[in-house]
């Protein structure tokens, strides 16, 4: 029984008597190495000494392979069939070693407290109350014997080696077992903040297919963010905002139609248009590329989408290359757009008159260098004023048909051709075109915003990147005094500031998203204050309405609440979750209507914790809240919450009640349905679980087929039978029909 | 038992699912103003999504709960529950299932099916399902090992096996440190330090003290009439976080008397600690009987009972003393003075400090010494 355990027991009672009179005169002196010392005596391992013959070896061998490699464990050749051949050889050599287990067994239960300890285990059904009322009176029966012996003698298995330092040197204590036993290929960690089905994980940026080649592909040249950009730039007027023709990239045609872009934006702007806001286009191709040989970078092919790929370094190359260029000419925009706009049908030019409601929602503070730009251009002493290109936005399109479809993908690889002919995903020409299409693609924005609904967020950040922080000069209405006379405020919609800050949290710079944040939120309560101090938004002097004003004030509270939201989320990422749930009450005070939701956020925050007692706490209030609205949300976010605290209780039986309990008051509830079938899993009710999403998704797939219900059918198919490979494809069927390109296809475990 | 020919098809198929907490589904928020183009299209694409929360979709943690996704890691004093299936894939009726479930840890084998009966028969299509759970109670390696057998149509006897391996770590890093206070308090300094991978609600840590103490924990505050906490808001310990707890012991009486018996390497008591994670994920670990070296005082033990800060000039004052014969051996003589801390030879010292010296060997007993102080002006210890 000269086991591992055996000998680290044994230290401590060496070791005590040893260091006694050393320090019973000065019970100083440095003890840590002891605390060492046992820590790595306690090497637990199955190999050599477990198995003791030949045979016992080959059987260490094969539990060496890491079996358990996720969840859920297919029938690898490794660990089935191939066990089934060695049977014979398994099984005799399994025994041994049950035999060995046993026969240390008996000499440590002699102990008494390793006995107790193997007793809790067998009786054991997760109750540790009594689990721990058989460890702790053995200690103390063991010291009532005698103390000399007790402290070696009786510790339970997992409590070896318990040395104790008597002086005030710190010393580990060896709750348990070595640093030995990391696993040599560690399982990923259980608690990502979020689920691997969702949006978050990203394609590799390697994945796009090429750009396509059209009247556009200088645009991609001609961004700031390149090179070549800064050198062919300095002859045109810098880019606008203005919806730019390049925005047509975005319909991109998988395959690859002959028909460019340009032709569908014509029908509904004007030709002039184009040439003054995307003067970079078609004609400018040879000068830019030859430009671009020549550039410090080189090397480079003409190819434009190779240098698109590397922005940083292209950039850097830059800044030397074109400092003469720039010095001669500042961009000229003026003029030219005016003339664009001059009796221009567009139906932007029409809403450029600065109207109240456009003060209140365009306001915003310049930074200061962006301040003085403005005021120079505002006092129209445009000859002296020089913009450093660098300090223009220039937007451009980084890619071209950046997705693909990746159900169709997959159902060209399981279902056939046939089947996938059926897939239809919206591609440029099923977008009305009409004033309606445009109205609903064509900001950049809406281009930005989608491209993070698709989880494409390193394309987003890369086309971000022009744009700066949003507080270049030409972002400002006064860059432009002749375009917009009189306009005032920022052309960058507030949401577009929420999503430049919130797109950085999931690059996986949380801190970044959460800078960005707190500079949106500071000039939203400045400019909150200036409304208060009965100033303009931007902080000039001027009379606004009374009623108007209060309009300004409820949006600009409004826009808090919103950043305040997004910064409690940025927070819950970044796990910070004291901050969070005070960022979360606060979001309370801007929307008081959202109080119960907010509060049962609050709650279920509690319980990711493990902080059961805060989150019934919470849950507590919200029912306190939701008693004065009656109807159908608050009861069922009362049945909700009770269900969550039941599952952070560990019992399944009761949350399963309370989910069920809330589809008999709300029979289409999505969100109770999957959580009563997860709840059947857990409580081993694997059929039946299978039986309530199937049934709930086949009445009505577009609201239940939902990634994470698709995640969870998928996961409970493959623990259901080798099979599950038919179901899988019988939902991707289900999913093509109802799901449009923005869904992530690695929920069906099918790649 | 026979020996079924390598690579034969099984009717039976046996599924291991490990059952962590189910998480919330993290949805992302993109939302923006009427006034923008598209409007209202992307908060009523929110609404829509049936993973956002009803009325207030911009929170980002939904209510929908998705199944665990990977392993995960397991911790010592956590329970490793696990689905178990038996699916019959095959076509045929299959009799006599018998599976069973054992758990191989370093140390020893446990069984942890909840029944060890035989199924009588299985349809196609139909499976047997087991959920079993267990307090992980040793580190490193456990290999979970799953028998299945059964009986065939045709009457033939099958039987196989699966190895499930996996380790488990050590979920926490405790340290210790003794101060021993003049009187026979023990003060009992731990650092827990959180060296899991998630953050880590501490539901309990106390001490358990031995027979010979009595426990104060020194981990909360009295603020109006509430205990609150010394550890403020954050309940909770982040990955790598430590965080210190303090307890008080004091020495029961009857041991607290009796000279000589707290002495030596003494038994403190063990920390018990208590902690959850997502979705209250519980584990439960005990330290090992925490020891500390009571302080050696040699054959006399003399303490101070009472004694004033200053003294003033010419004054009486009282000292208590506690004199304590740590031998077992009686001794009679006592001889007890004062001495200053250094030699000095101004025949007017202003400030001196004193030690307190004792030569003796008496049953314990308590002396009041009256001494006035003269051409001294303070009188310091």
């Amino acid at each position: 029984m000269e086991n591992a355990e055996g000998a680290s027991q044994h230290v401590p009672e060496q070791s005590a008597p040893a260091q006694g009179p050393a320090q019973s005169i000065a019970p100083q002196g440095p003890q840590g190495d002891q605390g060492q010392l046992l820590y790595h005596e306690e090497t637990i391992d199955l190999g050599g000494d477990e198995f003791e013959s030949e045979d016992s070896n080959n059987f260490a061998d094969k539990l060496d392979e890491p079996l358990m490699e996720s969840v859920l464990i297919s029938d690898s050749p490794n660990n089935s069939e191939d066990d089934a051949g060695d049977l014979g050889c398994l099984h005799d050599v399994g025994d041994p070693a049950e035999g060995s287990g046993d026969h240390r067994l008996g000499p440590s239960a002699e102990e008494g407290a390793l006995g107790s300890l193997s007793d809790g285990g067998e009786s054991d059904g997760g109750d540790t109350p009594q689990d721990v009322s058989d460890m702790t009176p053995d200690g103390r029966a063991s010291l009532k014997e005698d103390p000399e012996r007790s402290d070696v003698e009786d510790l339970p298995a997992f409590e070896h080696g318990g040395g104790e330092d008597p002086g005030p040197g710190a010393a580990r204590v060896p709750m348990a077992g070595p640093p030995s036993g990391t696993p040599p290929r560690q399982p990923a960690p259980k608690d990502e903040p979020v689920p691997m089905c969702t949006i978050f994980s990203q394609p590799p940026p390697s994945a796009q297919p090429p750009a396509l080649r059209d009247g556009f592909e200088s645009q991609m040249v001609k961004s700031p963010s390149f090179s070549s950009a800064s050198e062919a730039a300095p002859r045109t007027p810098p880019q606008v905002v203005q919806p730019s023709p390049s925005l047509s990239k975005f319909f991109g045609d998988p395959t690859g139609s002959s028909s460019l872009a340009s032709d569908f934006f014509d029908s509904f702007t004007t030709s002039t248009f184009i040439s003054v806001s995307n003067p970079n286009a078609s004609p400018s191709i040879p000068e830019s590329l030859s430009s671009l040989a020549a550039s410090p970078v080189g090397g480079s092919s003409p190819g434009s989408e190779e240098t698109a790929s590397s922005p940083g370094v292209q950039r850097s190359g830059s800044g030397v290359s074109t400092v003469p260029l720039e010095i001669s000419q500042s961009p000229k925009p003026f003029s030219q757009i005016q003339a664009v706009f001059a009796g221009s049908e567009d139906p932007f030019a029409t809403a450029l008159s600065m109207s109240e409601m456009d003060r209140r929602s365009d306001a915003w503070i310049p930074g200061d260098a962006t301040r003085n730009v403005l005021t120079s251009v505002a006092t129209q002493q445009y000859g002296t004023v020089f913009v450093d290109k660098e300090d223009l936005t220039m937007p451009g399109l980084k890619f071209d048909n950046i997705q693909g479809d990746a159900v169709k993908d997959l159902m060209l690889r399981f279902l056939g051709e046939k089947a996938a002919a059926k897939r239809q995903v919206l591609t440029a020409s099923s977008v009305e075109q009409s004033f309606v299409g445009l109205k609903q693609l064509i900001l950049w924005f809406v281009r930005l915003a989608l491209l993070v609904k698709l989880g494409l967020f390193q394309n987003a950040e890369m086309e971000f990147e022009p744009f700066g922080n949003l507080d270049q000069p030409d972002l400002y209405y006064e860059y432009y005094p002749h375009v917009y006379p009189g306009r005032r405020g920022s052309m960058v919609p507030f949401s577009m500031r929420i999503l430049h800050a919130e797109l950085q949290q999931y690059l996986g710079n949380p801190q970044e998203s959460l800078d960005r944040l707190h500079r949106v939120k500071a000039v939203c309560s400045k400019i909150l204050a200036n409304l208060e101090q009965g100033l303009a938004e931007d902080g000039t002097t001027s009379s606004i309405a009374q009623e108007n004003r209060q309009a300004s004030v409820q949006l600009w509270r409004s826009r808090l609440g919103r950043v305040t939201c997004s910064m409690a989320n940025c927070l819950l990422l970044m796990k910070d979750y004291v901050l969070a749930v005070d960022a979360y009450r606060a979001v309370v005070q801007f929307h008081p209507e959202q109080e119960p939701q907010v509060l049962s956020c609050i709650g279920r925050i509690f319980l990711q914790i493990g902080d059961i007692k805060a989150a019934e706490k919470y849950f507590q209030d919200v029912e306190k809240v939701t008693q004065k609205l009656d109807g159908l949300q608050g009861k069922t976010m009362v049945l909700m919450n009770r269900a969550f605290l039941h599952l952070g209780q560990n019992n399944f039986a009761e949350a399963h009640r309370f989910f069920t309990e809330i589809l008999r008051v709300d029979p289409s509830n999505a969100v109770a349905n999957n959580n009563a079938a997860v709840c059947l899993l857990y409580l081993g009710r694997l059929k039946d679980s299978l039986r309530q999403l199937e049934a709930m998704a086949q009445r009505d797939p577009r609201q239940h087929l939902h990634e994470s219900v698709l995640f969870n059918l998928t996961t409970m198919y493959e623990l259901e039978s080798s099979r599950s490979l038919q179901k899988k494809q019988a939902l991707l069927e289900a999913v093509a029909s109802t799901e449009g390109d923005c869904f992530n296809t690695h929920c069906l475990k099918l790649a | 038992m026979e020996v079924n020919p390598p690579k034969q098809e099984h009717l039976l198929a046996l599924k291991v699912m490990r059952l962590t907490k189910p998480t919330l589904f993290t949805n992302i928020p993109v939302t923006c103003e009427e006034k923008d183009l598209p409007g209202d299209l992307f908060n009523q694409l929110m609404r829509d999504d049936p993973s956002t929360v009803n009325g207030a979709e911009i929170l980002m943690l939904g209510e929908m709960l998705t199944l665990p996704q990977n392993f995960g890691n397991i911790f010592l004093g956590e329970t490793f529950s696990s689905y178990i299936s038996v699916h019959n894939d095959s076509n045929q009726v299959v009799k006599d299932i018998l599976v069973k479930a054992d758990l191989q840890t370093s140390s020893q084998r446990l069984n942890l099916s909840a029944s060890n009966a035989a199924v009588a028969e299985l349809k196609p299509d139909c499976c047997i399902d087991d959920v079993i759970h267990h307090e992980v109670k040793e580190i490193g390696t456990h290999i979970l090992v799953c028998a299945v057998s059964y009986t065939t149509q045709s009457g033939e006897k099958m039987y196989f096996r699966k190895f499930f391996k996996f380790q488990v770590l050590k979920p926490l890093d405790v340290k210790t440190k003794f101060y021993n206070a003049e009187t026979d308090e023990v003060f009992l300094e731990a650092q827990i330090q959180n060296i899991t991978t998630s953050p880590m609600f501490m539901e309990k840590v106390s001490l358990e003290p031995s027979i010979m103490y009595n426990v104060a924990e020194l981990n909360s505050v009295n603020q109006a009439g509430e205990c609150v906490t010394t550890f403020g808001s954050r309940a909770y310990l982040q990955p790598m976080d430590t965080r210190q707890y303090l307890y008080c012991l004091k020495p029961k009486k009857e041991f607290a008397e009796k000279a000589g018996i707290i002495k030596g390497v003494t038994v403190i008591g063990k920390l018990d600690i208590v902690w959850k994670t997502n979705l209250g994920e519980r584990g439960r670990l005990q330290t090992s009987q925490l020891q500390r070296m009571a302080p050696g005082y040699g054959d006399v033990r003399l303490s101070l009972e009472a004694i004033p800060d200053t003294v003033n000039l010419e004054e009486p004052f009282h000292i208590t003393c506690k004199i304590t014969n740590c031998r077992s051996s009686v001794s009679s003589s006592i001889k007890m003075g004062l001495l200053p801390t250094h030699n000095t030879h101004r025949h007017i010292p202003v400030i001196c400090s004193y030690w307190i010296f004792v030569e003796c060997n008496e049953e314990s007993h308590a002396l009041h010494l009256n001494w006035a102080v003269a051409h001294t002006e303070h009188f310091k210890f």
